[in-house]
């Protein structure tokens, strides 16, 4: 079920599938909010947003840099200023490069990636270093 | 346009037993070398926090100062906290036939236009020019795979703040194709929606979400 307006629709109800929209989309846009699905969802996901592009139509997305894995849990998450132990458990980010691997696999066009550089503030910690904390991926569908 | 510090060297391991990590040497303008390795999350995570390790090497042995050290001049000369909210953010590009090389090329050239402004004397926090408009030129590089032909382009922005966020949106998706329908994954109280909408005010949005207590916030949100 989907409710529209001209403007500013209300948003729709939905579980944890895409809801039946025959339209295809210009833009879509997930802030947050994917990383929260299991990561075979995650990549289905993907792949379902693709069918509802429109051709040319985007994909916008931004992601923390960190992934919460076992083998990123040994590694201190320093661009969020959080610890490990901190992490949200309802998070599942997966690696950066497994993400790319899936938007090449399941036919996106051209996927481009924003990195964050943020110099630390004097009262932080890591005070000194310049390094992304937050990625964008803007994913494009083909014309075709 | 003189590069304080170029990518001589970048040897990036990973896979999905062993933690990746990443070997860097980095020259600077005096064609000195320094050699640093990381490691990360993943393999562009290692060659960012290798190239993190050799740039402040580097810094140090050339007697730099530090990347933000005007940021505490200004604010104590405009009161405590005047600076909060406005650290150094510059953004860089980074051109390769393999994303890891184009992230780390991308990060450290954004390191370089810090040092290049502060070695003019502009103060870290100063911003390019007024208003929140984020400037970005994508560079494309085209690579193969499986499925033939793919572009994989890397760059470093400038984030917003999130209030910025309107004219952000409207640079990142800025398409070719006119937008007028925009579907919002997990839109929780609405404001990516929202903001999106607001920079495409003829578009149509639907937002989805698990949480219906979520739906009824983003949905009066939005109204």
């Amino acid at each position: 079920m989907t409710t529209r307006a001209s403007r500013f629709p209300a948003p729709t109800t939905t579980n944890n599938r895409c809801p039946a929209i025959s339209d295809r989309f210009d833009l879509i846009v997930s802030s947050f909010a994917i990383h929260h699905c299991a990561p075979e969802r995650q990549r289905a996901l993907y792949g379902e947003l693709l069918a509802r592009l429109a051709p040319g139509g985007r994909y916008r997305e931004p992601r923390a840099r960190r992934v919460a894995d076992a083998r990123a849990a040994r590694c201190v998450p320093r661009g969020l200023g959080i610890t490990p132990e901190e992490e949200d458990p309802a998070n599942q980010l997966v690696g950066l490069e497994t993400q790319l691997g899936w938007l090449r696999d399941l036919g996106y066009a051209e996927v481009e990636l924003l990195l964050e550089v943020a110099a630390s503030s004097r009262s932080s910690p890591e005070y000194g270093r310049t390094e992304p904390s937050v990625v964008h991926l803007l994913a494009l569908r083909g014309s075709g | 346009m003189v590069h304080r510090f170029a990518i001589a060297e970048l040897e990036v391991h990973g896979g999905t037993a062993v933690d990746a990590s990443a070997r860097i040497v980095l020259t600077d303008a005096d064609n000195g070398k320094v050699e640093a390795t990381g490691t990360g999350n993943g393999m562009i995570d290692a060659a960012m926090n290798a190239g993190v390790g050799g740039e402040r090497h580097r810094r140090r042995a050339a007697r730099l100062p530090g990347l933000v050290g005007d940021e505490r001049r200004r604010r104590a000369r405009r009161g405590r906290g005047a600076a909060r909210g406005r650290r150094p953010r510059r953004d860089g590009r980074g051109v390769a036939t393999d994303v890891v090389e184009a992230s780390a090329r991308a990060y450290l050239n954004a390191v370089n236009k810090i040092v290049r402004l502060q070695e003019r004397g502009v103060p870290a926090g100063a911003r390019p020019h007024d208003g929140p408009v984020v400037r970005w030129a994508p560079s494309s590089i085209v690579g193969s795979s499986r499925r033939g032909r793919r572009t994989i382009s890397t760059s470093v922005i400038r984030l917003p703040h999130r209030a910025e966020g309107h004219a952000v949106l409207r640079e990142l998706v800025a398409a070719s194709t006119p937008i007028t329908r925009v579907l919002d994954v997990g839109t929780g109280d609405g404001y990516t929606l929202g903001s999106v909408l607001l920079a495409y005010p003829d578009a149509t949005g639907v937002g989805i979400d698990f949480s219906p207590e979520m739906l009824d916030r983003g949905a009066s949100a939005l109204r």
